[in-house]
C-alpha cells in the first residue's frame, strides 16, 4: 500500500483498510413471505387387496423447517452480507440459516431456513459496500477512507459493520445417525448431536446477530420393499410393493449463549415415494417383479415420478431435490460472524 | 457374496466409512426355487415373502462382513422372518396339507382327497365314475353312492356350466348307478342374495353360499365358532354348512381338516 489507511488493533487485527470496501448498514429487513418445500409424493395403487397399505403418507416422517423469503433493496452485483437476529437464543433455539442468496432484477432474494416453525420470525440486519448504499447525512464529521481510484471504502457515519466475535463452525455429518427405519415406519429425525464452538463472551445472547449462510447439507433414506407369491385360497397370487422415504437436511444455526454458537439440521424437504403391484392373474409375472424389488426398482420409482412431473409440478424453484443418497456434503468449516443489532437498532 | 445384503454405495469422507446398504430379509424356509415352483404347478398354498430395508451404516474403518452383520443385528434387522408372524399381510399361509373331512350328524364321515396331494386316493375314486369327463376335477369325495367332484374356479368344468354360469368354486354330483348329475356353484359371501334363513342361523355370518343350479336347493355357510374368520376356501378353521331344500333345513354339516 503506497499510500491510504491501515487501522489494526492490539492483537494486530485490521479494523480498517482503506482498500478494502467495508460493508455499511443496508438496513433491517422482515420477511416478505414464508413457505416450506412441498412433499415430494409418487405411489402406485391405493388400496392394493395384498401386501400391506400401511404409512403410504408421511406418517412418522420429522417435520419440515419453513423458509422465510426477504427482499433486500441494494441494486449491485455485489450480495449483501445479511445477518440473522434469530427468533430466539439458547439450548431450546431453532436453527436458522441463509440457504439462497440471489440476485432480482434491482434486488437481492435472500432465503432463511428454520428447523422448526415459529410463530416469531427471523430478521435479517443487513450490510453492503458504500457503493450500493444511496444513503445520505448532514453530519459533517467522522472518518471516511478513499481507496486508489477514489472510490469511498469507508465512512463511519453510515454505520460500518462492526464484528464482536467469530470463528469456525463444523456441522454435523450425518443429520440422523442409527438405523433409518423398520418397515413402513421410517426414522429420519435429526438426531446429530448439535456442534458447539466459542466466540468472544457477550453481555448479551438476544442482542446478537450472526452471519453463516448454511453451506452444509446432508440426505438420507430409508427405504423398504416387500413381495409375495404363491398359492392361497385356491388363487395364485403375487405382490410387490418398495417405497423409498428421504429427507434433505439443511444445516442452520444459533446463538447458544453469550459465548457459544451452534450448529445442525433441520429438515429443508422430504419425500416419499412408492409402489404397490399385484398381480393374482399370472404367477410368473410375480415371480419377476419379486426379482426386481430392490435397489433398481427403486431407482425406477423414483424416475417415474420425475417424470410424472412430481419433482416440477411444486410451487417452488425447480430443482432435484434429492441430490445424493445417504450421504453429507461441506460440512467443515463454516465460517461465522457476530455482530450486535443494538449497533443498528 | 452373500444373500443376507447388497451394498449400493460405499463412501470415504473425513475418514469415516458411510455404507448404503439394502438388508434383505425372506421366509425361515427350506424350500427350493425349484420346489416351490412345483408346488405352484400343483397349486399347493404356500408362501414366497421377503422383503429388504435399505439402511446407512458408519464405520471408522472399511468393515468387514461381520461388522456389517453385527450392525444390523444393532439396528434390529432379522434376516429370516416367522411366516406365521408374517401370514396376515403377507396373505399366504401354508395350506393344511391333511384332507377335508365332511361331518354329518347321524351320518358317515366323507373324505375329500385333493390331486395334487392324496394323488392314490383321488385316482382310485376318480377312475369308478360311470361317465366321461372332460376335465380333472381338483378334489373329489364320494358320500353313498354319489360323488362329488370339485373344481375350482381357474378350472371351470365347461362339459357342465355354461359361460354365464360363474363361480368361484364348482361341484358336480354324480349318481354311481342312475349316472344322475346335479350342478352346485359357491361364491364367498353371498352375492347373489340367498335366503339367508336368519330365522334359524340368526346372525351368524354367510362367509360362502351353494347354489344349486338343477334344484331348490342352497347351502349357507358360516364359521363354526362365532366371531372367528374363516377361509371357505381354503378351510383354515372349521365351518358349518347349512343346507336348505324348498327354504327347509335338511342338514348341518361340519367341514375342517383332519387326520384320515
Amino acid at each position: 500500500m503506497a499510500h491510504g489507511l491501515l487501522v489494526k488493533n492490539d492483537d494486530d487485527e485490521v479494523l480498517i483498510d482503506s482498500d478494502f470496501k467495508h460493508y455499511h448498514f443496508l438496513g433491517k429487513f422482515n420477511h416478505t413471505s414464508v413457505t416450506q418445500i412441498p412433499d415430494i409424493m409418487e405411489g402406485g395403487i391405493a388400496n392394493a387387496a395384498q401386501g400391506s397399505n400401511s404409512n403410504k403418507g408421511m406418517q412418522n416422517m420429522p417435520s419440515k423447517g419453513e423458509i422465510y423469503k426477504y427482499t433486500v433493496s441494494v441494486n449491485g452485483t455485489t450480495p449483501p452480507m445479511c445477518f440473522v437476529k434469530p427468533t430466539s437464543t439458547g439450548s431450546s433455539a431453532p436453527f436458522t440459516g441463509i440457504v439462497l442468496t440471489k440476485q432480482v432484477s434491482t434486488n437481492w432474494e435472500i432465503w432463511v431456513f428454520q428447523s422448526t416453525v415459529t410463530s416469531a420470525s427471523p430478521v435479517l440486519y443487513c450490510f453492503s459496500p458504500l457503493s450500493q448504499i444511496s444513503n445520505s447525512t448532514s453530519t459533517t464529521h467522522g472518518l471516511k477512507t478513499f481507496d486508489s481510484s477514489g472510490g469511498v471504502t469507508f465512512d463511519s457515519r453510515f454505520k460500518p459493520l462492526r464484528v464482536v466475535g467469530g470463528g469456525n463452525i463444523t456441522s454435523p455429518t450425518l443429520a440422523h445417525t442409527g438405523s433409518t427405519g423398520s418397515g413402513y415406519t421410517a426414522s429420519l429425525n435429526v438426531n446429530a448431536s448439535n456442534v458447539s464452538t466459542s466466540f468472544t463472551s457477550q453481555s448479551s445472547a438476544s442482542d446478537l446477530i450472526y452471519y453463516c449462510p448454511s453451506i452444509a447439507s446432508a440426505c438420507q433414506e430409508h427405504t423398504f420393499s416387500e413381495s409375495d407369491s404363491g398359492f392361497h385360497s385356491w388363487t395364485y397370487y403375487a405382490w410387490a410393493r418398495g417405497d423409498v422415504w428421504w429427507c434433505f437436511y439443511r444445516s442452520g444455526f444459533r446463538i447458544a449463549s453469550t459465548s457459544s454458537f451452534e450448529v445442525n439440521y433441520g429438515v429443508y424437504a422430504r419425500g416419499h415415494v412408492y409402489e404397490h403391484v399385484v398381480d393374482s392373474t399370472n404367477v410368473f409375472a410375480g415371480l419377476i417383479l419379486g426379482a426386481i424389488t430392490g435397489g433398481a426398482y427403486f431407482a425406477a420409482a423414483i424416475a417415474a415420478a420425475i417424470a410424472a412431473g412430481a419433482f416440477t409440478s411444486a410451487n417452488v424453484d425447480g430443482g432435484n431435490y434429492l441430490p445424493y443418497e445417504n450421504s453429507y456434503r461441506n460440512n467443515s468449516a463454516n465460517a461465522f460472524i457476530i455482530s450486535k443489532a443494538s449497533y443498528y437498532d | 457374496m452373500t444373500d443376507l445384503y447388497t451394498i449400493n454405495k460405499k463412501e470415504e469422507l473425513n475418514g469415516e466409512f458411510i455404507i448404503s446398504i439394502t438388508l434383505n430379509s425372506k421366509v425361515n424356509s427350506d424350500w427350493t426355487e425349484e420346489y416351490s415352483e412345483e408346488l405352484l404347478k400343483n397349486m399347493t398354498g404356500h408362501t414366497r415373502f421377503q422383503s429388504s430395508t435399505g439402511e446407512i451404516m458408519v464405520f471408522d474403518h472399511d468393515p468387514t462382513h461381520e461388522d456389517i452383520l453385527e450392525k444390523a443385528t444393532e439396528y434390529g434387522h432379522e434376516f429370516s422372518v416367522d411366516k406365521k408372524v408374517k401370514q396376515d399381510f403377507a396373505y399366504g399361509n401354508l395350506a393344511d396339507t391333511r384332507p377335508i373331512v365332511t361331518k354329518t350328524e347321524g351320518e358317515e364321515d366323507t373324505v375329500e382327497y385333493t390331486r395334487n396331494l392324496h394323488p392314490d386316493e383321488f385316482t382310485a375314486l376318480y377312475n369308478q365314475v360311470p361317465v366321461v369327463i372332460d376335465l380333472l376335477p381338483t378334489s373329489i369325495c364320494k358320500k353313498g353312492k354319489l360323488f362329488y367332484l370339485y373344481y375350482v374356479e381357474r378350472l371351470k368344468p365347461t362339459q357342465w356350466f355354461n359361460d354365464s354360469e360363474t363361480f368361484f368354486l364348482y361341484s358336480v354330483r354324480i349318481h354311481e348307478d342312475t349316472e344322475e348329475i346335479k350342478r352346485k356353484g359357491y361364491n364367498k359371501g353371498n352375492p347373489n342374495n340367498l335366503p339367508e334363513h336368519r330365522d334359524i342361523l340368526g346372525e351368524r355370518p354367510i362367509i360362502a353360499a351353494g347354489e344349486y343350479l338343477d334344484e331348490n336347493a342352497i347351502t349357507l355357510y358360516y364359521p363354526k365358532t362365532l366371531g372367528e374368520e374363516v377361509d371357505p376356501a381354503i378351510v383354515d378353521k372349521p365351518y358349518l354348512g347349512s343346507h336348505f331344500k324348498d327354504d327347509i333345513l335338511i342338514y348341518t354339516r361340519e367341514y375342517k381338516h383332519d387326520d384320515i
